[in-house]
């Protein structure tokens, strides 16, 4: 719906428009949609003129129909596979994170969803030398970490520095400050962004807790939540595809009756995301007392068969580390 | 950008900057348009990946601004749809298209240009800055030098920390202790803060804060070095550490999300406050709450509104939880209580308890350090090392476990 | 509801009235979307709202502990204890019961948990001075009947037990008038009792302590084992219930529970393992206790010129002011005394 305005196309003057609003007329599909003859009549305009204004009107507003062809070499232009820099999660995903689609990490509390968020966004930084947009809803980013991440890749004080400019965050907790950052993310700032930030486009959009901004607003007598919870989707999909970025968004899980476990936001969220991935503590590592070790599975896929198991080491992303964690280096010098 | 890899870029760079100087959707509509049959040579699908980015750039439904419902029905009513409709227009003309009041109009087209405009997100950090950032601020210490180092010096500011345990295993007592820490002066490697304790079990015994209080003053002025830190000393004493602590009483669950609603509002008139306790989350929402949903929903939002007050007033959010037993089958387990989805509130999720004489406190999750498992104990003075003398000695008043103090507990095991 | 008491501007409290709103406390319970669908106002507006409505349930500004340590907040702490009426196990208690929320007194039976429970129902007859509360005790029975004959001992004993106070005082007291005695045989009549009598007795200042003797017996009796999720409900009903009174009236509770048996040893998180009792009605009661005390039979035996005791132990669990400690105790004529080691 388009409300019709003076000067959108030749022939629609203000007259006409005051005609055509006294005849109910007030939008673009109001106007395609009513019957012409009649309609000469009551504004009394020549019946041509109208026909010609739906002419114009139609085609400004119509939908352009592409060919698969043309879909198909656009996908192949165009489609990245960033890999997660983890080779187990990488196996799962077939080969990494698919540019254009929307890939979800579910998983209870310490399950290690943003860890391996964090991990991504340092691969697809560091490794691939491309920026990454992260939107940290549960204030749970820790930059200490991505460099300890960092560290493990290289040694070069001047690479993680480039590698953590690279990295854009925003911090917001309510719903519509994730929907303004997301539309203005859309409307340009994405490649303002990928200039400013010393290099490489955007590649990857991470939103590290989705449910934590929409499931206050689910549940009770609201329908609104659920209209904002699909508007999210909408514009995190279209982002997606538009400017071929990756999205990877975390969700929280919630348990069914029988006890099994489930991705939370409920049904019409689980068709938003075109992957989904379930990360649970490794059973057999709780009995082994504390571990990294976490067991991913695929639950939804369009290119791999469903419910694959996949075990890794969340230890993965700070491998020969030794031990001496940033924190404490931190510490000496601000206490020295 | 993906699409325009197809060749054709000077045509692409004249459309692209034609249409960057039209300010309407409208006009770029056209401009577009006028292209297509300037330029009969693109194929159509140039054109809709043009005009797909165009759209990209200025469509934003008006159902996705934060305006009341009824506005956004009388909008739709009017047949706006997009944002980017209603940036011409001026109040007057907006009233005189649909049937807002004056401040619905004023209050809708306000929301249009924040929203809908570059600066609606912020600035995004990047995470070189968010490191300087999390730099500056410190770590309020737990006095626990093992616990101080596996967390990376202690609770971190600026984010939300929960504490499970069952009753009677020290989490009322580490959250008296960070009270009295957090007040710490800077020469000695604290945060000279303030603290707000939300009290909603009646825990807070002033005994036992005078206790702690008194402790922690005594260990300082026993570390006094130089001229620093011995005027810090005489300003630092039981009485100063008593005035710092603000402390809220909440009865039941509505009392605690009313006093929420007003904290930024008191964080605003009291800057130097560093610390906010809620002990604890659990006993008012764990009493008479028929509706589950409910609850989740209210427990929900809560915390948001923690971590939005943890973020934007640089204050550490300390809350305790209860634990509960959870049947699956056979089996039972003891988790923290108010459910799975309460998990994910706080980034850092400590768990005490006991195993066998010792208590332990296991770090759950964390973003930025290892699992682990540090022993601890509650002494006269507070929450403290166990007295193994293993670490190492040096001059951090945290690595002091106050060993002259030390007059153990619970000997008996 | 009065809505015009929030001092929002009239545009606001017309649309709040408008709205199905009936107090404020639904308005705090909803979303801000909620609020802003149901009274159409925008979202500024809607923090108004909500700032003023939260102000409504502030019973006061912060207080700094400091404040609170000089007595300018009586109301949240009071500095007042309850004394049990020796000195001793006063001392490891820090002064006595707590006056705001819930103290748990556990042990098998004969461990003079009962003792115990009828000793501050006298105490607490005292002036203040002498670590009373003045004022009378609510003891509510839910197992035996209430022990009449013990109570009039340990009144006649009390000039012996309370050596510091003056004689005049002790016997001017009239120790009986004041206890008053209520049977709860099953959960409703305690509901009843909890919620229309005691408040009156409360309000009216005749009572300033409450007993439930015990509160194990009828949770354990009136459920099975496979309604759990019942029993929690109504012992978070209960243990409510008692918060409320004790806070409202700066009142004591006390509680007093049976033990079972540690079975489980392997799970262990939950108490130190040196002991191998643990107070009854598990995990959601214990999160609802703000002191818990236990008494030990010991096999030893004390004698004292012609009597003899069995030798008990009172010991500290958990309590956020008191570290965990223990003393022994005897059970005299005249009441429960602490027993030194020097003795």
């Amino acid at each position: 719906m388009v409300v019709l305005k003076e000067g959108m196309c030749p022939g629609l003057d203000e007259g006409l428009l005051r005609d055509l609003r006294a005849a109910d007329i007030k939008t673009v599909e109001d106007l395609v949609s009513s019957d012409i003859e009649r309609l000469a009549q009551q504004c009394s305009v020549s019946y041509k003129a109208l026909f010609a204004i739906r002419r114009v009107l139609l085609a400004q507003h119509t939908a352009f129909p592409v060919s698969g062809a043309d879909l198909y070499e656009e996908l192949l232009s165009s489609t990245a596979i960033l890999s997660t820099g983890n080779p187990s999660l990488d196996k799962l995903l077939d080969s990494g994170l698919y540019t254009g689609e929307i890939t979800e990490l579910s998983g209870g509390p310490g399950s290690g969803k943003s860890q391996v968020c964090f991990g991504v966004a340092v691969h697809v930084s560091h490794q691939l030398k491309q920026s990454v947009i992260y939107i940290d809803t549960t204030g749970g980013l820790t930059a200490g970490r991505l460099l300890q991440m960092l560290k493990t890749e290289t040694s070069s004080t001047q690479e993680q520095t480039e590698a953590l400019q690279r990295i854009h965050v925003f911090r917001l907790f309510d719903v519509f400050s994730v929907l303004d950052c997301l539309y203005s993310l859309r409307g340009g700032v994405l490649q303002q962004a990928s200039v400013g930030g010393g290099g490489g486009s955007v590649r990857a959009v991470i939103v590290d807790s989705v449910s934590a901004v929409i499931s206050p607003l689910l549940g009770g007598k609201q329908t609104e939540g659920m209209s904002l919870m699909i508007q999210v989707a909408g514009v995190l999909k279209t982002m997606a595809k538009d400017f071929n970025v990756a999205a990877l968004v975390t969700n929280h899980v919630t348990t069914s009756g029988s006890g099994e476990v489930q991705p939370g936001l409920g049904v019409s969220w689980s068709h938003i995301p075109r992957t989904r991935i379930l990360l649970q503590r490794a059973e057999n590592a709780a009995a082994a007392g504390r571990s990294g070790l976490r067991t991913a599975t695929l639950i939804k896929s369009s290119r791999q068969p469903c419910h694959i198991k996949e075990e890794f080491d969340l230890r993965w992303w700070s491998r020969s580390e030794g031990g001496s964690s940033s924190g404490k280096r931190k510490l000496e010098e601000t206490d020295s | 950008m993906g699409y325009f890899t197809a060749g054709n870029n000077k045509a692409m760079l004249l459309l692209v900057s034609c249409v960057a100087m039209c300010d309407s959707y409208f006009e770029k509509v056209r401009a577009e348009l006028y292209l297509q049959g300037m330029l009969g040579h693109w194929s159509r699908r140039d054109v809709w990946s043009c005009r797909q980015q165009l759209a990209g750039q200025m469509q934003r439904p008006v159902s996705s601004l934060s305006l009341s419902p009824s506005v956004k029905v009388k909008l739709a009513g009017a047949g706006f749809q997009f944002t980017a409709e209603l940036l011409q227009f001026t109040p007057a003309q907006l009233r005189a298209e649909t049937a807002l009041s004056q401040e619905e109009a004023l209050e809708v087209l306000q929301a249009v240009r924040t929203g809908g405009g570059e600066e609606g997100a912020g600035a995004p950090l990047t995470a070189l800055e968010l490191l300087l950032q999390e730099e500056d601020f410190q770590s309020i210490m737990t006095f626990s030098s093992q616990l101080d180092d596996a967390l990376g010096g202690g609770l971190p500011v600026g984010r939300m920390t929960e504490i499970c345990g069952a009753p009677g295993v020290g989490k009322t007592q580490l959250c008296l202790q960070l009270s009295v820490n957090v007040q710490v002066p800077q020469c000695f490697g604290g945060l000279e803060g303030q603290v707000i304790y939300i009290d909603t079990e009646g825990s807070f015994l002033l005994q036992r804060v005078v206790d702690i209080a008194d402790a922690a003053v005594r260990h300082c002025s026993l570390l006094v070095e130089d001229d620093e830190q011995r005027a810090a000393v005489t300003t630092f004493s039981v009485e100063t550490v008593l005035s710092n602590i603000f402390l809220v009483r909440c009865r039941d669950y509505v009392e605690l999300l009313a006093e929420l609603h007003l904290l930024p509002g008191f964080l605003l008139e009291h800057p130097r406050v560093r610390l906010l306790v809620i002990d604890s989350v659990a006993f008012p929402f764990r009493q008479l709450f028929d509706e589950l949903s409910q609850r989740t929903r209210l427990l929900n939002s809560l915390a948001q509104q923690l971590i939005a007050i943890a973020t934007t007033h640089h204050v550490g959010v300390v809350i305790t939880n209860q634990m509960t037993t959870r049947v699956r089958g056979s089996q039972s387990q003891l988790v923290p209580a108010l459910g799975e989805s309460w998990g994910h509130a706080s980034s850092i999720r400590l768990l005490l308890h006991w195993q066998g004489c010792q208590q332990l406190a296991t770090i759950l999750k964390s973003p930025g350090h290892m699992e682990a498992d540090i022993q601890y104990q509650i002494t006269s003075a507070g929450f403290r090392d166990t007295s193994q003398s293993e670490q190492p000695q040096s001059k951090r008043p945290r690595t002091h476990s106050d060993q002259s103090a030390a007059t153990q507990r619970d000997t008996s095991c | 509801m009065d809505w015009d008491q929030l001092q929002l501007g009239p545009r606001i409290t017309a649309a709040v009235r408008r709205a199905e709103l009936k107090s404020f406390r639904d308005v705090l319970c909803a979303t801000g979307l909620d609020l802003q669908r149901l009274t159409g106002l925008s979202h500024s507006d809607i923090q108004q709202l909500l700032i003023a409505a939260a102000a409504t349930f502030r019973r006061r500004p912060p207080v700094t502990a400091l404040q609170l340590q000089r007595g300018e907040c009586r109301s949240l702490e009071s500095g007042l204890r309850l004394s049990v009426g020796c000195p001793v196990l006063d001392q490891l208690l820090r002064g006595g019961l707590h006056v705001g929320g819930i103290t748990e007194l556990a042990g098998e039976s004969g461990a003079g948990k009962t003792q115990l429970a009828l000793q501050l129902c006298l105490s607490v007859q005292y002036p203040a001075q002498h670590g009373g509360l003045s004022s009378g005790a609510l003891y509510i029975c839910t197992e035996d009947s209430f022990p009449i004959k013990r109570l009039q001992q340990l009144i006649s004993g009390q000039s012996s037990l309370r050596s510091d106070v003056p004689p005049t005082l002790t016997s001017s007291l009239q120790f009986s008038d004041h206890v008053y005695i209520e049977h709860a045989a099953d959960l409703d009549s305690l509901h009843l009792c909890l919620s229309r009598r005691a408040p009156l007795l409360l309000a009216q200042g005749l009572v300033r302590l409450l007993v439930v003797d015990s509160v194990a017996a009828l949770f354990r009796s009136e459920f099975q084992a496979d309604d759990w999720l019942e029993r929690n409900k109504q012992l978070l009903t209960f243990s409510s219930r008692l918060h409320h009174l004790s806070w409202e009236f700066t009142t004591p509770v006390l509680c007093i529970n049976q033990v079972t048996d540690v079975f489980n040893q392997s799970d262990n998180s939950l108490v130190p393992s040196s002991s191998s009792v643990s107070p009854a009605l598990g995990l959601a009661w214990a999160n609802q206790v703000m002191v818990r005390l236990l008494m030990r039979r010991l096999q030893a035996t004390i004698y004292r010129s012609n009597e003899s005791s069995t030798l008990r132990r009172l010991e500290v669990v958990f309590a956020p002011h008191l570290a965990r400690d223990g003393q022994a105790a005897a059970v005299w004529r005249e009441g429960v005394r602490g027993v030194l080691n020097s003795d």
